[in-house]
């Protein structure tokens, strides 16, 4: 299904982080933003990070969507190591950022654009994305005439417009309402179903991260490394109704239990932090 | 109320109960024209009163005849022409080195940050006091005024346009990077677009600018177009001429800033 990449990369894993690190900062003050981490996701599989907040997930996200230099370690795609922003990684980040100067149709389109994908397929690959985020009707919008939860689809099909074999979120949900998360929750689960996509997503909600996750990465506090890899195994096809499942219950009650040490040690660095700013 | 015609009228005079409602921008139009002829309809009394001397204030009766000789055998069209041509040639320079310089500043912080407050004051400094040094430089032609109004209008367009960059939202900017966009395709896909609204409004302020120093310019030195005209007029107590020369220098000035609204509109279409 994925262009560019066949071959060798056919068998090897879609992504491999292997010890990681990653620092801010120069020589007389350095923020260790990042630990040793290592992660392995297959491919078609979905793989959730959680946290506490300011731990480096974004960070980590960042590195592999090119981002980021300067980082220790290595990032292998599909088996080629990564060098800068890599053709077929696609990201969706937590600000909105479709183009409010485009019309929906087009915001969906430039990517395909600026890659010199000719215009009727053009049009017929963002026609199947607006149809698969149910935002065909809105094709002639604007962004400032939808709302923070249609943008965010808009964003999520511009990057799947591309096409890419790994897709990266980076807390996509977080700035929208309860409700709309929850329901763009389920269409992502209902996305997953139809395109067995690849995706790292990061969040800081336990309920969605084993929702929507085949595993669940926690994190420990700054500097992040990896406290525990948890396994979902809550059936597929899923949709919304697995939250009132007893397996779901223990497994978000399993995840806390997880990562409240590592919430707590993160709240008293910002405290500390904080108390040294004031000093 | 009903449009029926079987309808009895509901407290209607006599005839025909029309109350249509106007499109709202017909009532503003019309009131706005109403002010206008009213206050012109005063200015024409209070002089017909002698509450004021036909040398303090033309009255309308005279000025437009004096507008309208100006216009048709009179040399009005020929300075609206190099007043045009001064305000338009200073203006898309400084338009395009305001635009470019704004954006270098945004390329390079260190610059940006060490030459931000004396851009901020010159900015809001009355460059039109200048105008010896332009003469000076550029002698007593059209040229030099364009000069002057080129740096009036500078830096607004400057200004603007550094801050319309720096507060460019980054995520646009990591959209651009993961999709891969050459730095030619993210500078006129992503970066000028983002960009586009705030430096209009620096275009605007810097339109104004070029314009009033232009005008101011030509006024005190009494070189070139509408401005050394009503100069003229002014010393040579030709009142009807003054005032009929203020008129045309209002309509050009309304004429330029309707067309950059209308501009604007067509380019912000969000
Ligand atoms: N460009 C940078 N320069 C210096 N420090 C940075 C930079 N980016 C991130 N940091 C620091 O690195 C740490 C990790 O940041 P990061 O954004 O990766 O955390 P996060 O887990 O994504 O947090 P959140 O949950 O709030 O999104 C933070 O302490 C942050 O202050
Ligand atoms: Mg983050």
């Amino acid at each position: 299904m994925n262009a560019p990449t066949d071959g060798a990369a056919g068998t090897a894993p879609a992504l491999v982080i292997a010890d990681v690190s990653k620092s801010f900062g120069d020589q007389t003050r350095r923020v260790p933003a990042l630990g040793k981490v290592s992660l392995t996701v297959a491919r078609g599989e979905f793989v959730s990070l959680i946290g506490p907040s300011g731990c480096g997930k974004s960070t980590l996200i960042n590195i592999v969507a090119g981002l980021i230099d300067g980082y220790e370690g290595r990032v292998t795609v599909s088996g080629a190591p990564l060098d800068g922003p890599h053709p077929s990684i696609g990201m969706v980040f937590q600000d909105d950022s479709t183009f409010p100067w485009l019309s929906t149709l087009q915001n969906v389109e430039f990517g395909m654009r600026m890659a010199g994908v000719n215009a009727t397929e053009r049009r017929e690959r963002a026609m199947e994305m607006l149809d698969l985020i149910g935002l065909r009707s809105f094709a002639d919008r604007y962004p400032a005439q939808l709302s923070g939860g249609m943008r965010q689809r808009v964003a999520l099909a511009r990057a799947l417009a591309m096409r890419p074999e790994i897709l990266l979120m980076d807390e996509p949900f977080a700035a929208l309402d309860e409700q709309t998360r929850m329901v763009l929750g389920e269409e992502l689960l209902r996305l997953q179903e139809e395109l067995q996509q690849t995706v790292v997503f990061v969040t800081h909600n336990l309920g969605e991260a084993v929702q929507l996750s085949d595993r669940v990465v926690a994190m420990t506090a700054r500097p992040a490394s990896i406290k525990a890899i948890l396994e979902v195994d809550l059936p597929r096809p899923r949709d919304s109704s697995i939250v009132s499942s007893d397996r779901y219950g223990e497994l978000v009650a399993h995840l806390w239990s997880l990562l409240r040490e590592e919430a707590i040690t993160a709240f008293n660095q910002r405290d500390a932090a904080q108390a040294g700013a004031v000093r | 109320m009903t449009t029926t015609t079987s309808a009895p009228p509901v407290s209607a005079g006599p005839g025909p109960a029309k109350v249509r409602a106007w499109p709202r921008t017909v009532g503003v139009s019309l009131t706005r024209i109403g002010i206008i002829v009213l206050a012109a309809a005063l200015v024409e009394l209070a002089v017909e009163l002698r509450w004021a001397t036909p040398l303090q204030v033309a009255p309308p009766s005279i000025v437009l005849p004096a507008l309208w000789d100006g216009l048709t055998t009179g040399n009005y069209l020929s300075l609206l022409g190099t007043t045009l041509a001064e305000v338009g040639v200073a203006f898309l320079c400084a338009a395009t080195v305001g635009t470019t310089l704004g954006y270098l500043l945004w390329r390079r912080p260190l610059f940006g940050r060490a030459y931000e407050p004396l851009l901020y004051a010159l900015a809001s400094s009355p460059i039109v006091l200048l105008y010896p040094v332009s003469l000076v430089m550029f002698g007593r032609t059209p040229v030099a005024v364009a000069v002057l109004g080129f740096v009036a209008g500078l830096f607004p367009v400057l200004i603007s346009t550094y801050q319309a960059f720096r507060r460019l939202d980054d995520t646009y900017i990591k959209v651009a990077k993961v999709l891969r966009l050459t730095p030619g395709q993210s500078f006129l896909r992503v970066l000028l677009p983002a960009a586009l609204p705030s430096v209009l409004v620096g275009l605007r302020l810097g339109l104004t600018l070029t314009m009033l120093t232009v005008i101011a310019m030509e006024y005190l030195a009494n070189v070139g177009g509408v401005g050394a005209e009503l100069s003229l007029a002014y010393l040579r107590l030709r009142s009807a001429d003054m005032y009929a020369v203020l008129l045309l220098i209002i309509s050009l000035s309304v004429t330029f800033l309707f067309l950059l609204n209308l501009t604007t509109r067509l380019v912000v279409k969000r």
